[in-house]
Parts: structure tokens; sequence; C-alpha cells
């Protein structure tokens, strides 16, 4: 994974020269306060908050790219370090009596970081939509990241079972829900003639090519391996079968070049459809994996 | 007999650990972070190739797993592992004219070609068998190794006869959740809670020849047992003692004498010595003779079609109600149900 902390040194950095002016300033204006006078319970609180907020800035930082909404939400929590951190030397240092600044250091920032972070995260929701748009047909309703394959833009079998769990359940028996299981013929020559980056390569490549091809209620996730399947709601074993055959049209159709000379590779696979029933997501793969070795019996006679 | 230990170095790094390197460098994984723990360094295993041992690359394969963190890591592995990069070994295996001979050779050569599990095979009338041995204390990495080595066997035979083999696989693990994996990279004949870890195959795809064995099989045949030759010893101590107690236990007379103290003698060190070196590799004597028994017991049964009776005689047992105790507390379940494989 990359780290996106090293895109924002600049911000970290500013911030810190501001609280370390800040510190400054306040030397330069007051003085120590004997540590009888210190406030245990202030300094707690009003440090622990600024202690807080820093990592929230290091956590929103470090995991998104630069941009307007980064640079939106990390002004926002920046201003409203600087407040609870100006709130915390309060506890250490006295100022003298007359002066006033430090009343608007700390509720301006702490005003305007509000502001600053509640419009970031408006614009946030705006691109999350967005995000989510582009992540249909490759989940539904639920979002969780520890799914995730580590290979493909898809989620894994884990994922898959929950979903198909949900969308029986959902359905009711009411429309019939389906899946299709796509297997690529020959993936393990690929590997090695090419090298196991290149097979890497050409799963990512199949996995967007399937996507282009499945409807929108459709959900596409990487069983193991070469193996894909695509769960698709309200659909019976007939219509399943001809995407089935359209899918295996595509990959046949596909160009891939591989990446290191170019050359053209040609793409096949088995497929294998089946109809939920009334069973468990566990059956209902278990009968897919049979139905897949049946369509690819003929092939290991053929050899 | 002489035999080398966990810590010996025997392992060329630049065989099999730095496949498993590899594979966590394609996924992303920082070199470094895989290698802390192994005391190895990316520029050493690049430049020098050291040899190291089989505590070290136990290490590297927990550091793999855990950073990974994936339940297809085993099995891409396993991809990878047969034939291998080694010279002479690995074009042994290429280059075998039939399925039998490759897998001879990747039992003969195993301290080079599976360094952690020993493999072994035994043929008989209908089908040949395929099992592997601990061969160092591997814990609870045995079922990370053992996935592996499954997947590289199937995975290679593929390979080498260009159609798939109707390999079964036994587990003594249940189920797993991840089952796909299983499904896609072994293949569809699967059965779990099995009295031991093992694949076989009708005994016609392992003799059916491909090619005649040419001279380039012979010059690879040399170089690996002049790599063997290079090793401190044949085998890893684990594997030398059971392969002693299987030999005592095929001769009926000899199961009064598997005692700790005469095994110890004939591998030439004292009953303490001997305890000692069992317990740096994670067991212990009667754990050892327990899984020779078991094996044998599972042979005779299977293969040689005798009766509980006779079995539970050539093992040294009263009866055959003591065999079936013992077999109970092995497996779990009874000699019988070893028939029904």
């Amino acid at each position: 994974m990359p780290s996106f902390l090293r895109l924002h040194t600049a911000k970290l950095l500013a911030l810190l020269l501001v609280a370390n002016s800040l510190l400054l300033l306040y030397l330069g204006a007051g003085e120590w306060k004997p540590t009888e006078q210190w406030s245990w319970a202030d300094i707690a609180g009003e440090g622990g908050a600024a202690v807080l907020v820093f990592v929230w800035l290091c956590l929103i930082l470090n995991s998104r790219p630069a941009g307007r909404i980064t640079t939106l939400l990390s002004l926002g929590l920046g201003l409203m370090f600087v407040a609870w951190w100006v709130d915390a030397l309060d506890e250490f240092i006295q100022l003298p009596e007359g002066i006033n600044w430090d009343h608007w250091l700390e509720s301006l920032p702490m005003a305007s970081g509000l502001l600053l972070l509640t419009y970031g995260l408006f614009h946030w929701h705006h691109e999350q939509l967005a995000i989510s748009g582009q992540l249909q047909k490759r989940e539904r309703l639920l979002r969780e990241h520890r799914y995730f394959d580590h290979l493909t833009p898809l989620s894994g079998a884990d994922y898959l079972r929950q979903q198909i769990a949900q969308c029986q359940q959902a359905q009711q028996g009411a429309t019939p829900v389906s899946l299709v299981a796509l297997d690529l013929d020959g993936f393990d020559s690929i590997n090695q003639r090419f090298g196991h980056r290149e097979g890497d390569a050409v799963l990512q490549a199949v996995s967007q090519l399937i996507l282009l091809n499945l409807r929108n209620q459709d959900l596409l996730c990487r069983l193991a391996g070469d193996r894909f399947v695509a769960l698709l709601p309200g659909t019976g074993e007939t219509q399943a079968g001809q995407l089935a055959r359209d899918l295996a049209d595509a990959l046949r159709h596909f160009a891939y070049h591989t990446q290191q000379h170019g050359e053209r590779l040609q793409l096949n696979a088995t497929t294998a459809v089946v109809m939920a029933m009334n069973e468990s997501p566990e059956d209902l793969l278990q009968r897919l994996q049979l139905a897949l070795c049946r369509a690819r019996q003929p092939l290991a006679l053929q050899a | 007999m002489s035999f080398y230990e966990r810590d010996s170095g025997i392992i060329e790094a630049q065989g099999l650990p730095l496949t498993l390197l590899d594979l966590c460098l394609q996924r992303g994984l920082h070199g470094d972070r895989v290698l802390r723990g192994t005391r190895l360094f990316m520029d050493d295993l690049i430049q020098r190739n050291p040899r190291i041992s089989q505590e070290q690359l136990l290490q590297l394969a927990d550091n793999a797993e855990r950073l990974l963190d994936s339940s297809d890591s085993a099995f891409l592995l396993g991809q990878r592992l047969l034939p291998g990069n080694l010279h002479g070994a690995s074009q042994l295996l290429s280059q075998a004219p039939n399925l039998f001979s490759a897998l001879e050779s990747l039992v003969e050569f195993a301290p080079l070609l599976s360094p952690l599990l020993s493999p072994r095979l035994v043929v008989d009338e209908n089908y040949g068998y395929l099992y592997w041995l601990d061969s160092c204390g591997t814990g609870k990495q045995w079922r990370f190794l053992l996935e592996a080595s499954a997947t590289a066997v199937a995975a290679f035979s593929r390979r080498h006869r260009g159609e798939h083999l109707p390999w079964q696989f036994h587990f003594r693990h249940s189920r797993p959740p991840y089952i796909e994996q299983y499904w896609v990279h072994l293949g569809e004949t699967l059965h779990f809670d099995q009295p031991c870890d093992m694949l076989r195959v009708p005994r016609q795809w392992l003799f059916e020849g491909i090619k005649p064995a040419g001279i380039s099989h012979q010059v690879a045949l040399q170089q690996a047992r002049q790599q063997l030759q290079t090793l401190p010893a044949p085998r890893p101590l684990l594997v030398a003692v059971y392969h002693h107690l299987e030999q005592q236990l095929k001769q009926p007379a000899n199961h009064r004498t598997l005692q700790l103290e005469s095994v110890a003698e004939s591998l030439g060190m004292s009953p303490a010595t001997f305890k000692r070196h069992l317990k740096k590799h994670g067991t212990h004597f009667q754990q050892q003779l327990d899984l020779a028994r078991l094996h044998t017991a599972i042979y005779l049964l299977r293969s040689q079609g005798l009766g509980t009776e006779a079995v539970a005689r050539q093992l040294g047992f009263h009866d055959s109600a003591g065999l079936r105790r013992s077999f109970k507390r092995w497996t779990g379940s009874t000699p019988s149900s070893v028939l029904a494989l």
C-alpha cells in the first residue's frame, strides 16, 4: 500500500511552524506559571483534545491523495488544533493583564476550523457518492474492506457468501437468483510462459472486462485464483446461461496484449450456471463447483 | 547414520526462499519486513546465495503468511514451487520420462526440492500415494506448508502431462472456510477429517510415459546427486528417525527392540542427546513411533490387504483390540475406516 503521508509533508510542517511561533509569542508576552497553579484537569482536557485532533489530521492525510477536499479537511482540522493548542498554552503561561488578543486566538481558529471542516465533509459526501457509482457491480449496499481482494478491484469469496445470503433473504423466493462462474482455461500456462506478474495483469484486465459485460444490479467477485463468480439477482437459469455465453464470447474476442512485449494472448474460459434453490450459500457454491467440473470434463477427455 | 538438524545451513537461499520472497514482493510487501528475524538480508540473498537453515526458512514462511494475510498465499506459493529453479534437481523433474520418475526424484532430492516437508511415495497395484513427513518441527506452519506442497504436486503433474490429473486429496483437518482455494488450486476430489494427509492417483497415470529418458535426464541426475553430496548429511534428523523406525516395523520380530535407547544407539548418540535433539525439533520419541506405526498400519491395511489381527501382530500389539484403541487415539477413527479411503 502506498502511504499518502509524504504527499502532505508541507501541510504538516506548516502546522508545526504555526504551533511553534504561537509558543514563542506566548513565551515572549507572558511568563511561566508556577507548578502549583497548574490545573491538571484543564491540561488533560485541552491538551488531550489537541493531541486527538492532530491524530485525526494525520489519519485523514495518510488515507487521502492531495486535492481540494483534502485541503479543506486539513485546514479545518489544522485550525481546530491551533485553537486547542493556544488553549493548552494558557494553562502553562500567564499573560499580563490588558492583553486580550489571546481570546481571539482561541475562538477565531475554532469557529473557522469547524466551518471549514463541515464544508469539507459536505464535499467528501459528494465525492463518496461518485466513488460508490464507480464501485457499482463490485459491491452491493454493504462496504467492508476486510473482504477486498488483494489483487483485483473486486471482493473475495467471503463477501460473495454474505451477499448470496442477503440476496436470497431479500428476494424470499419471489424472483430467482442465479450464479455464473467463469474459469479461465490454461491460466497456468500464461503464468509459466510470461511469469506470474503477467498472470496477475491478466486477472486484473479480465475482471474489468467482465464488469463491463454485467448489468447494473449484478455483483462480481473473484472466488479464488482464476475463477470469477457473478451474482445475478432477479435472473432465471436460462437468462443466466445466455449471460454466461456472452461473457465467454467477450473473453474470446478480447485482444489482450502482454505488458512486456505486447504479444497477443488468446483467452478462453469455461463457464457454469446455477440457480439458487432453498439452500445455504455454501451448498450453492458447492453445486456451482460441481457444475463447473462437469463443464470442464470434455476438456480433460480431449487432452 | 548421519543426519542434519533444523539449524544446519542446507537450503540454497535462491531456491525456495527466493520464490517465497518474490511472491511477497509481487504482492507489494517490503522485502526487509518479510526477512525480519530470519538473519537474512536482501543484498546478501541476491549477491551471495547463502545456505540457510530450516529454522530460518520457517521464520520466513511465518512472516510471509502473516504479512500476506490472505487465504490464497499457500496456494500461490505452491503454484511456484515445482520444478523450482535449482541446477540439476529441478531439471531432473522437468526431464522425467513419466510422473513416477518425477515423484521418485522429488522424494530422493527432497532436501533440495522440498526442504521442510519431506515427501514419501508408495505405489501399490491400484494407486500411487504421496504423503509428507514433517522434517523439522514445523508446528503451526504445517497446514500452510501442506497446502503449498499439495498444490505444488498437483500443478507440477498437470504441467508435466499437459492435462488435469485425477488426484484425490485426503486431509486430516476439517473442511476449511476458504474451500474455494482447494477447488481452484487442487481439484474436485477432496476428503477432510481423514486419518492422514496424503494424495493419491490411479496407478496408470504414474507410468504412462511421455517421452523416453534422454541423455539430459542422466546429466541432471548426476548434477542433482553432486548437489546432494555437498550437504552435511543426506537427510534431516526426523526423516532419519522415521526411516529407521519404518525399516524396523517392516520386520515383524523387531518391534520389541523399538525402544528409545536402541534407536539412539543406531543413530550413534546417547539416549539423553537423542531426547534433546527430538525436543529441539518439537517432538518426542513416542510421537515419532506412533507416526511410523500409523503409516505402517495404513499401508498394511490398505495396500497389503492384511486384516487388523495380522497388522496388530506385526506392529507389536497384543491383539487387534489394542491396535483399534491406539488407532482411535492417533486418528480419531477405526482401522477399518482406512479401507473406505
